[in-house]
C-alpha cells in the first residue's frame, strides 16, 4: 500500500497504470505533464514516481532533476516508448541522473508491478 | 650590219652538256661531256639507233624524217640507261647536220643518283633543279598533311574515349543521385517509423495492461482465453515494432559481440511481416545456439534484409521459398570479400537460399558490382548486393553465390566466429530489463 | 622564315630534351604550333623560340643557334633534302660556293625566301675564308654550327673561327681543315 504518482501525457497510459496499481492496492495520483507532476509531488508525499520521458511543458528528465533537488531519495521510475538505442538514449541518461528503474514501453502488468515492488523494497 | 651571236661547239657544250649532233648517216659526230658521262662507252661515230630509241615523235630513225620534226618535242630513250629519257628538240644547224638540244627528264633525286648524275652535270640554266626542288617541297607538304591528319586522328580518339567516359560518368552520377534520393526516402521512412513506434508503444501499453488487468479478474473460460489472445497479439505487435526500430534507426554503432541466432530471428520476424505470404520463409538454426561474431547488429540486419529484397524480386509473384540457415563451420582458408586471405579457423555460416528465377552465369561475376541490376528504372538501384558485399568485407568475412537459372540462388556468408561461444551474454533487444542505478 | 626552320628547332629540342621541354619553350615564347613546313612565318617567331629555348634549357642563345646550325644539315638530310644535298657538290668548297645559286633557284619557287649569301675562298695554306652575308643580324653562331655540320657531311675535321664582323649580318670566318681537299 503505497502512494504512487503517475506522470504521462497519454491519458490511456495513465488509465492503464491506475487500474493495475489500484488493483494491487496502491493509491494513485495522476499528472499529464512534468510541471503538473512537480506540483503534485510537492503538494503531498509520494512513495514512488512513475514518469514518461517525452512530454510537453516539462519533460521527464527535467522533472527528475527537479525532484531530486527537492528530495534526493526520491524513488523515480522512468519509462519511454522510443526503444533502446546505443548510449545516449533518454532512459540511459535518466538512469545516470538518478532514476532507480527504467522501463521500455509497451508495459505489461507484470513489469509494472515488479518494478514498483522492487523499488519499494529498496532492491534496485 | 648588226652582230649576232653564233655559238661554237665549246659554248654549246657548256650550255647544253647533253647535246649531240647527227650527220646524214645518222651517226653521232659530237656530243656534250655530260652525255658521255651518262652513257657508258658512248663513242663518236656510233650509230644513232644503237644509242637511242625514238619515243616521240613517231617517226623513223631517218635523217630527213628527223629533219622534218624540228617543231616536235623530242623524247629519246637511252638504251644503255634503262628507262631514262632525254627531252629536247632537234635543230638543223647546218645542211645535213642535226643537233639535239635537251637534257635528261628526271622526276626524282633518287633517279638522278641511280644514273650517276648530279646537278653539276646540268647547265646552270637548266630547270631540272628547280623542278626537283618543287617536287621536294610538294613531298614535304604532303608529309605535313599526313602528320596533321594523324594528329587529328589521335585527338579524335582521345576525345572519343573522354566522351565515352563522360557518358558513363553521367550515367553513374544519375544512378548515384537516384540512389541518394532512395536513401533519403528510406531515411525519412526510418524517421517516420521511429516516431510512429513511440506512439505505438504508448498505445500498446493500455491495450496490454488493461487487458491483463481485466483478464486477471476473470475465471477460467472462453472469455479469459479470448483476452489471452489479445495479450498475445499485443506482445507480437510490440516485438514487431521493436524490430522495426532496430532497422529504422539508421545510426550504426560500434561492433560488439553479437549472437547470430538472435539477429537472424529478429530479421526473420520482420521479414515475415513484410514479405507476401506466397513466399514461405524458413529459418534453420539447428545446433546453432551461441554462435558469436563481432559485428554491428544494424549492418547484419541490413545484409539479411537486402538479401531478402533480392530474393523477393527473384521470386516475383510466384510461390517460392526463402530459407535462412546458420551453422558453425571450419574453414581452411580461402579469399575474403576484401580480397585478402581468409585465416583458417571457426566461422559462423549464414546461408540464404531462394527458389527464384536464378542468376545467369554471365551475370554472376557482376552480381556484387555497384549499380549492376536487372531491375528497371525506379524498381531498385542495384546497390543492395554491393552493400551486402561491403558489409561482409568490413566484417572480415566471405560471401559466395551459387545459382541455377530457373531453380534458385544461394548466398553463403562466412563470418569469423569468436572463440568460446559460451562466454558473457551478448547484446539483446530485450524489453523492460531493469537497469541498476549508476 | 619558312615553317621548316621552326619545325627543325622543335625536332632538335624534342629529340634531345623531350616533348615537355618543347611545350615549355613554346609557352614561354608565346608561340603555338603546329608548324606548316612550306608556310612563311614572321622571323620574330624563330627569334623568340631560340631565346625561350635558351632560357628553358639553361643555355645561351648563341649556344642554341650553334647547336641548331649543326642539326640543320643532318635534319635537312633526313627530311628528304639529303638526296639533294648530295647533288649540290661533292666537296666542301664547291658546296659552299654553289649555295648561292641553289638558294636563288629555291627562291624562284619560294619568293619569300630570304637566304643568306656565302662566298668561299681557298687560302694558300689550305684553309678557307668564308664571307657570310644575311639580311638577318646576330646569326653568326648559326653559321658556325652549319659549317660544323657540313664538315661532318664531307668527312672533314674543321676548326672554325669567327674572324670578324663587318657589320650586322655580315661576318667572316676562317675554316682550318685537317685534311684539305
Amino acid at each position: 500500500m503505497a502512494r504512487l504518482l503517475v506522470i504521462d501525457d497519454e491519458a490511456l497510459v495513465r488509465r492503464a497504470l491506475r487500474r493495475i496499481l489500484e488493483g494491487a492496492g496502491h493509491q494513485v495520483t495522476e499528472a499529464a505533464d512534468g510541471a503538473a507532476g512537480m506540483i503534485a509531488f510537492l503538494a503531498a508525499p509520494q512513495d514512488v514516481v512513475i514518469c514518461d520521458m517525452v512530454m510537453p511543458v516539462q519533460d521527464g528528465l527535467a522533472t527528475l532533476r527537479h525532484m531530486l533537488a527537492a528530495c534526493p531519495t526520491v524513488k523515480f521510475i522512468a519509462m519511454s516508448g522510443g526503444g533502446r538505442s546505443s548510449a545516449g538514449s533518454l532512459l540511459d541518461v535518466a538512469a545516470r541522473v538518478g532514476a532507480r528503474v527504467t522501463l521500455d514501453k509497451p508495459l505489461s502488468k507484470a513489469t509494472v508491478l515488479d518494478a514498483v515492488t522492487g523499488v519499494l523494497a529498496g532492491t534496485p | 650590219m648588226s652582230r649576232d651571236a653564233a655559238l661554237g661547239a665549246r659554248e654549246i657544250a657548256k650550255v647544253f652538256p647533253f647535246y649531240f649532233t647527227l650527220d646524214r648517216t645518222l651517226r653521232i659526230v659530237a656530243h656534250g661531256p655530260s652525255l658521255g658521262r651518262l652513257i657508258p662507252h658512248l663513242a663518236v661515230g656510233q650509230p644513232f639507233d644503237q644509242v637511242f630509241a625514238i619515243n616521240r615523235p613517231k617517226v623513223r630513225a631517218e635523217f630527213d624524217e628527223l629533219a622534218r620534226s624540228q617543231r616536235a618535242l623530242v623524247l629519246l630513250e637511252i638504251r644503255a640507261v634503262d628507262g631514262l629519257l632525254l627531252k629536247g628538240q632537234l635543230v638543223e644547224c647546218e645542211p645535213d647536220l642535226l643537233i639535239f638540244l635537251g637534257s635528261p627528264w628526271v622526276t626524282s633525286i633518287k633517279r638522278l643518283q641511280n644514273v650517276g648524275l648530279s646537278f653539276k652535270d646540268f647547265a646552270i640554266h637548266d630547270p631540272i633543279s628547280d623542278y626537283l626542288v618543287l617536287l621536294q617541297a610538294q613531298r614535304t607538304s604532303l608529309d605535313d598533311a599526313s602528320r596533321f591528319a594523324a594528329q587529328l586522328e589521335a585527338s579524335n580518339r582521345t576525345l572519343q574515349t573522354a566522351y565515352t567516359r563522360l557518358e558513363s560518368e553521367v550515367t553513374r552520377r544519375e544512378r548515384t543521385e537516384s540512389e541518394l534520393r532512395h536513401a533519403q526516402r528510406l531515411n525519412s521512412l526510418g524517421q517516420l517509423a521511429s516516431g510512429a513506434a513511440h506512439e505505438f508503444n504508448n498505445l500498446l501499453t493500455p491495450m496490454l495492461c488493461l487487458t491483463q488487468e481485466v483478464r486477471d479478474d476473470l475465471p477460467e473460460g472462453p472469455v479469459r482465453d479470448d483476452l489471452d489472445a489479445v495479450v498475445e497479439a499485443c506482445h507480437r505487435a510490440a516485438k514487431l515494432i521493436a524490430n522495426m526500430l532496430t532497422f529504422g534507426r539508421g545510426v550504426e554503432g560500434p561492433r560488439s559481440r553479437v549472437e547470430l541466432t538472435q539477429i537472424v530471428h529478429g530479421a526473420a520476424h520482420l521479414l515475415r511481416a513484410t514479405i507476401p505470404t506466397t513466399i514461405q520463409l524458413t529459418s534453420e538454426v539447428s545446433a546453432a545456439r551461441g554462435l558469436i561474431v563481432r559485428a554491428e547488429p544494424t549492418q547484419l540486419n541490413q545484409v539479411l534484409l537486402n538479401l531478402a529484397a533480392n530474393a523477393r524480386h527473384a521470386i516475383g509473384d510466384a510461390h517460392g521459398t526463402i530459407a535462412i540457415g546458420i551453422e558453425a563451420v571450419h574453414l581452411d582458408g580461402g579469399t575474403a570479400a576484401s580480397g585478402q586471405a581468409l585465416a583458417a579457423g571457426p566461422y559462423a555460416r549464414i546461408t540464404f537460399t531462394d527458389t527464384g528465377c536464378g542468376i545467369a552465369r554471365a551475370a554472376l561475376d557482376h552480381v556484387f558490382d555497384p549499380f549492376f541490376t536487372t531491375k528497371g528504372v525506379g524498381e531498385g538501384t542495384g546497390l543492395g548486393l554491393s552493400i551486402v558485399h561491403g558489409i561482409v568485407a568490413n566484417h572480415g568475412g566471405r560471401i559466395q553465390v551459387e545459382s541455377t537459372v530457373g531453380v534458385g540462388t544461394r548466398f553463403t556468408i562466412d563470418l569469423p566466429m569468436l572463440e568460446s561461444p559460451h562466454d558473457a551474454p551478448a547484446e539483446t533487444d530485450a524489453r523492460g530489463q531493469p537497469w541498476p542505478v549508476c | 622564315m619558312y615553317g621548316l626552320v621552326n619545325k627543325a628547332i622543335e625536332d632538335l629540342v624534342t629529340r634531345n630534351h623531350g616533348g615537355d621541354a618543347w611545350l615549355q619553350i613554346m609557352t614561354r615564347a608565346g608561340v603555338s604550333g603546329p608548324f606548316v613546313c612550306m608556310r612563311q612565318y614572321p622571323d620574330d617567331v624563330t627569334y623568340r623560340l631560340v631565346e625561350a629555348a635558351g632560357q628553358v634549357l639553361g643555355a645561351s642563345s648563341s649556344d642554341v643557334l650553334e647547336a641548331f646550325g649543326e642539326f640543320w644539315t643532318s635534319y635537312t638530310a633526313q627530311e628528304g633534302y639529303g638526296d639533294m644535298l648530295g647533288l649540290m657538290g661533292d666537296n666542301l668548297v664547291d658546296f659552299l660556293n654553289d649555295l648561292d645559286n641553289h638558294h636563288a633557284r629555291v627562291g624562284l619557287s619560294f619568293p619569300e625566301l630570304l637566304p643568306p649569301s656565302f662566298e668561299c675562298a681557298e687560302l694558300p695554306d689550305g684553309a678557307l675564308r668564308l664571307r657570310y652575308t644575311s639580311t638577318r643580324p646576330g646569326l653568326a653562331s648559326l653559321v658556325v654550327g652549319l659549317l660544323r655540320g657540313l664538315g661532318k657531311m664531307f668527312h672533314e675535321d674543321l676548326q672554325i673561327v669567327h674572324e670578324r664582323s663587318l657589320g650586322p649580318g655580315c661576318d667572316e670566318f676562317l675554316i682550318h681543315r685537317a685534311r684539305p681537299a
